[in-house]
Parts: C-alpha cells; sequence; structure tokens
C-alpha cells in the first residue's frame, strides 16, 4: 500500500509525458508503444522536476498544493490538445507491437528486472553519493520552508551545492502525496530510472532491428552486478544515462537517409522527435554539470550533422528551429539555477593557472592508464572488450550517418571529461578517477550497447 | 568439395556467442553478489550510521546552522560516511564542520574523554548525550559579538 501510495506522483508524471509525446507526433508517425510509455515516463518525471523547481523560484518554498495544481494543469492542457484540437480517440484494441514475439521478449525482460528489486532491497538508503548530495538535497528542500536557499552556502561544499537539482526535485514531488520524506521514494526514483533505461534500450532495439535475440543487449547491463548496484545505488548517473540515451535515440531518428526526391519535405515524425531531443537533451543539462557539457556537445554535433543532410537549407533551418526552441524552453530551469543560485564550482583549481596546484604530465599518463585499467578492469566482465569486438565484427555499418553521432558523442565526451580532471586540480587525481570515471562510463553504457547491437542486428 | 568444407562464419552468430557467454559469467557473478549479500544483511542488517543523530528534532526545531566538533579525520572513510549520514538526519540543520561559533555544537569524538576535554576547553554546555557518545553542547557566548 506504501509503495502504491508512493507511485502516485510518478504515474501522474508518466500522464503528462504521454500526453505531451502524443500530441508532438502525429498519429501515423507515433514510435512504437513501448517506446513512447518508455519515454514518457522519463519525460514527464523529468516535466515534475521542473515544476518543482520553478516552484520554489515563485513562491519561495515547497508548496505542494501548488505543484500537484501545477500539474493538474497541465495535464488538463495537454489533454485539451490532444482530444480537442486533434479530434483523436482513445485506442481500445491492443497495438500491434503489444503481440506476440515482441511481448515474450517484454516478459523476460520483466523477468530480468527481480534480481534489481531484491539489489535495491539490500541498499535502500542507496550509496555514498546518494545521502552526501542528492537525497540530501531533496531532504532539504521538502524540509526547509523559506529556508531552502541556505542549501546553496558554502559550508555545504561537500554536498556539491552547484549541481542542479533536477533529482532532488524528482524525490520532492515523489513525496508529495505522502508528504513525508521516507527513504522509499529515492529508492523507487533510481529504481524506475534503470528500468526506464533498460527498457528503452530493448524497446529501441526491437525498433530498429526486429530480431528477439536484442533483450541480450539490457540483459547484459541488468545481469552485470556492478552496473546494477551503481544503478540502485540512487545517483544522478542512471537519470543521466536515461536522458542522454533518449536524447540520442530521437536525434538517430532525424538522420535517416533521405532520397534526394524526398528531400523536400521532412520524414514522418522527424520534427517531433527534434523537439523531443531538446527537451531531453535539456533534461539532462539539469541533472548534472557533466549533463550541461554533453548536452552542449550533442548540439553541436546533431547541428554539424543536420546542415549536411540532403534536405533543402529551410528544412534544415526548420528542424534546427525546432530543436533549440525545445532546448531553450527545457532549459529554463537551468538557466534559472545558474545565474540566481548556483554558488559555483567550489571545488575547483585551474591547473593551467595555478602556481600551488599546477598540471602535469604525469597526471595526465595517469589519466590515460587507469582510463585502460578502467576498461578492462573486472567488475565490467569483459563488457567493454565485448563491446571492442563488436565495434570490429560491425565494420561499415557502426558509421551509418543515422547513429554516427553515438560514437561521435561518446568519444568527444570522453574526451572534454577527461582533459576537465587534468586541469582541474582540486582534487588528487587517483582519487578522482577511482570514484568518477566509472561513473561516466556507467552513463556511457546504454548508449554503446545500442550503437553496437543496433549496427549488428540492423533490419535487412 | 572445397565450397563444402569452406564454412563461413557469419560474425553477428559468433558475436552472440561470445555475448551469451559475458552473460553467462554476469548471471554467475550476480547470483553469487545476491547470495553473499543475502548472508551478510543476515548478521548485520542494514546499518545507517545517521540514526546516531537522531532523537535532537525538538532542540534544533529553529535552528538552521549549528557546529559540528570532531578529531576524526574527515578523509578517513567512516568519519566522513557518520558526518555525511548526520548531515543527512539533521537537515534542514547544516553542520558546520569543527565551527564552535553556533548557538548549538555537536560533539562526535573517537573518545568520550576527548569529547568532554574538548568541552570544558571550549566553556560550552552539554545538553544531552546518547548512548553512541554523540554529544549535544550550547555555546553560551553564541550571538553575543
Amino acid at each position: 500500500m506504501k509503495i502504491l501510495t508512493a507511485l502516485i506522483p510518478y504515474v501522474l508524471s508518466g500522464m503528462i509525458g504521454y500526453l505531451l509525446i502524443n500530441t508532438l507526433f502525429e498519429k501515423a508517425e507515433r514510435p512504437p508503444l513501448a517506446v513512447r510509455l518508455l519515454m514518457a515516463a522519463g519525460l514527464g518525471v523529468g516535466i515534475s522536476a521542473v515544476l518543482v523547481f520553478i516552484s520554489f523560484w515563485i513562491f519561495d518554498g515547497w508548496h505542494r498544493w501548488i505543484v500537484i495544481l501545477a500539474h493538474a494543469a497541465l495535464g488538463s492542457i495537454l489533454w485539451a490538445f490532444w482530444f480537442a484540437l486533434k479530434n483523436q480517440k482513445l485506442s481500445k484494441s491492443l497495438p500491434r507491437e503489444a503481440t506476440g514475439k515482441k511481448a515474450i521478449v517484454y516478459g523476460v525482460f520483466v523477468i530480468a528486472l527481480l534480481p534489481l528489486w531484491v539489489q535495491s532491497q539490500y541498499y535502500p538508503l542507496g550509496g555514498w553519493d546518494a545521502w552526501q548530495v542528492w537525497n540530501f538535497k531533496a531532504r532539504f528542500l521538502f524540509l526547509a520552508g523559506n529556508q531552502w536557499e541556505n542549501i546553496f552556502l558554502p559550508v555545504l561544499w561537500r554536498s556539491s551545492p552547484h549541481y542542479p537539482l533536477l533529482l532532488p526535485c524528482i524525490n520532492v514531488w515523489g513525496w508529495s502525496i505522502m508528504n513525508h520524506p521516507t527513504p522509499l521514494v529515492p529508492q523507487l526514483t533510481s529504481l524506475l530510472f534503470t528500468v526506464l533505461t533498460c527498457g528503452l534500450l530493448l524497446a529501441i532495439l526491437l525498433k530498429s532491428t526486429n530480431s528477439p535475440w536484442i533483450i541480450i543487449g539490457p540483459g547484459l547491463l541488468l545481469t552485470l552486478p556492478f552496473y546494477s548496484l551503481q544503478a540502485v545505488s540512487q545517483y544522478s548517473d542512471i537519470v543521466l544515462s536515461f536522458y542522454f540515451l533518449a536524447g540520442l535515440f530521437c536525434i538517430s531518428e532525424t538522420l535517416h537517409p533521405v532520397q534526394a526526391s524526398k528531400a523536400k519535405r521532412l520524414p514522418p515524425g522527424t520534427s517531433a522527435y527534434a523537439v523531443l531531443a531538446g527537451f531531453f537533451l535539456s533534461l539532462a543539462a539539469f541533472t548534472k554539470p557533466e549533463g550541461l557539457v554533453a548536452a552542449g556537445l550533442i548540439a553541436l554535433l546533431t547541428s554539424i550533422l543536420w546542415l549536411t543532410t540532403s534536405y533543402s537549407n529551410s528544412l534544415k533551418i526548420k528542424l534546427l528551429l525546432l530543436f533549440a526552441t525545445a532546448m531553450a524552453i527545457g532549459a529554463i530551469p537551468s538557466f534559472i539555477f545558474h545565474t540566481l543560485y548556483s554558488p559555483g564550482n567550489l571545488t575547483f583549481i585551474n591547473g593551467l593557472t595555478s602556481q600551488n596546484k599546477p598540471v602535469s604530465l604525469y597526471r595526465l599518463k595517469m589519466i590515460l592508464a587507469f582510463l585502460l585499467i578502467e576498461l578492462k578492469s573486472a567488475k565490467w566482465n569483459g563488457l567493454w572488450l565485448l563491446l571492442g569486438i563488436g565495434i570490429i565484427f560491425c565494420g561499415k555499418r557502426c558509421w551509418r550517418r543515422e547513429i554516427v553521432i553515438l560514437p561521435l558523442f561518446m568519444f568527444s565526451y570522453l574526451v572534454i571529461v577527461l582533459i576537465y580532471c587534468w586541469i582541474n586540480t582540486y582534487f588528487p587525481i587517483g582519487w578522482w578517477l577511482q570514484v568518477s570515471l566509472n561513473r561516466i562510463l556507467f552513463s556511457l553504457l546504454p548508449i554503446a550497447v545500442f550503437w553496437i547491437f543496433s549496427s549488428l542486428w540492423i533490419k535487412k | 568439395m572445397k565450397k563444402a568444407i569452406s564454412l563461413k562464419i557469419n560474425p553477428t552468430y559468433f558475436f552472440l556467442a561470445m555475448t551469451l557467454l559475458v552473460l553467462g559469467l554476469n548471471v554467475q557473478a550476480l547470483s553469487h553478489k545476491i547470495y553473499r549479500m543475502q548472508k551478510a544483511r543476515q548478521k548485520i542488517p542494514f546499518l545507517f550510521m545517521g540514526y546516531k543523530f537522531s532523537g535532537l528534532k525538538d532542540i534544533l526545531a529553529d535552528t538552521q546552522i549549528m557546529g559540528y566538533y570532531t578529531d576524526k579525520d574527515l578523509d578517513e572513510h567512516n568519519a566522513a560516511l557518520q558526518f555525511a549520514q548526520a548531515q543527512y538526519i539533521l537537515a534542514p540543520v547544516i553542520l558546520d564542520l569543527n565551527n564552535i561559533d553556533h548557538e548549538y555544537i555537536l560533539f562526535d569524538c573517537s573518545q568520550p574523554q576527548i569529547a568532554q576535554d574538548k568541552i570544558r576547553e571550549f566553556g560550552v554546555i552539554p545538553l544531552r548525550k546518547n548512548q553512541f557518545d554523540i554529544i549535544l553542547a550550547k555555546n553560551p557566548r553564541a550571538g553575543q559579538d
């Protein structure tokens, strides 16, 4: 009963996300139901967190009824759009994709989730950073009343006050119905995003390959002890991972090659995917500072790829405008956070200019050596090696236009993060690499699996 | 004949076989891990050090920030963990590490004697001590400057 009550806010968020996605896509161009449902849940929960943050900004504290009413208002508006403006009716029959072979694959997926649930029971309060950074902030926001801005005091530097507040706001929203900061909610949030990430991975792999063998991809993640432990540890990396995957999938859907004769208009669904990508990336930017860097990087890469398509200039501009507008709307909370509240990174020393802690060649060597050690570490059970072999087997299929953004992003993102680790000499490099590098790889892993598996099992 | 014996290995199937191998290793490792966790939890149920700091809400109701004095090295894992959990459980009260100028100060020392010596040295008044030797003290000089 307690779990069901705690799930109510997530269900409401999911409904908002579903209505928004269905409003964006024309009926004929909608992605498969599973893809829509999974993206909707992640998008909806993100929207809820944004509403919570905006309510803190406007009403100077946590006012749950205002946020619940805001959800009701937004839901009603989207409902009206969906039904009245588009004059569409709910389909009463089961969608075709929910039947047969795919239903069995999703059934196997649900069984594969059971160990995850068992593990989360052993770590009800999550891991180290969960209470140091994320759960502490959520609890603080929920209980502090109009003193909530104290969360940005420099004395709390251990809790990284410069980190954006998406995950804490999700948890605050999760407590809204129970009206009590129970540890159950952060636990459910991490479980939800793990299910969404692995579920979305499965759904988009099924969409792009149609092969039931593809279940092995998410299966590899869910059965890897290190992955499942990180996922249920209540860190923000699983949230970031979901938004990366969802955003990149949407972008890849806009990059399918088109014949020159058909390049006069955008293929079905392309505009909606561009808008969704903008939303997902802006939510990633509000999850963690790395998310902001990644969102900027993906936006840059996407713009370059779009500008080199065979579309007419007006279509290219339309696509860019849709994407930029969605990103700008989604970036409003990040903008408010960084301009009004964030105290700036208190744990940054620019090693390029610092006399006391300068960058060194040793630090760079250590980073590169550690990356290799990490990739072949026993905790990954040879998964990165397997994916490396997958690249060789894929050959040219790995570099198709529609998915080339995946390796481009992963490689550039890793390079940027490692350069940052090299330049910021505040923390000893050994400690930092030990704590951070595995989380960065963790957040990239679903993208890497999507890249290799969709290339190997591509629809013929 | 030559054509018949030349077996063409489909790279996808070869990759699939390797993937299944890794999946098998994963499943084995995961089942071992869950079994070990189950055993460990039977011996010691989940331990959250933050509970050492619970039961102070009545005194700290209107407090926004308080001191947290410790002689432990917070670069050491367990001490840092305990401090983080104390901060979590006492939120929205903010813990100011080793700052004794606030009205209330928590003493979390490695030995009870060290805490008592420090309380005497700082001239603060102990208010409450729990079974974990965590002492809440009041600074009579706070806010007088």
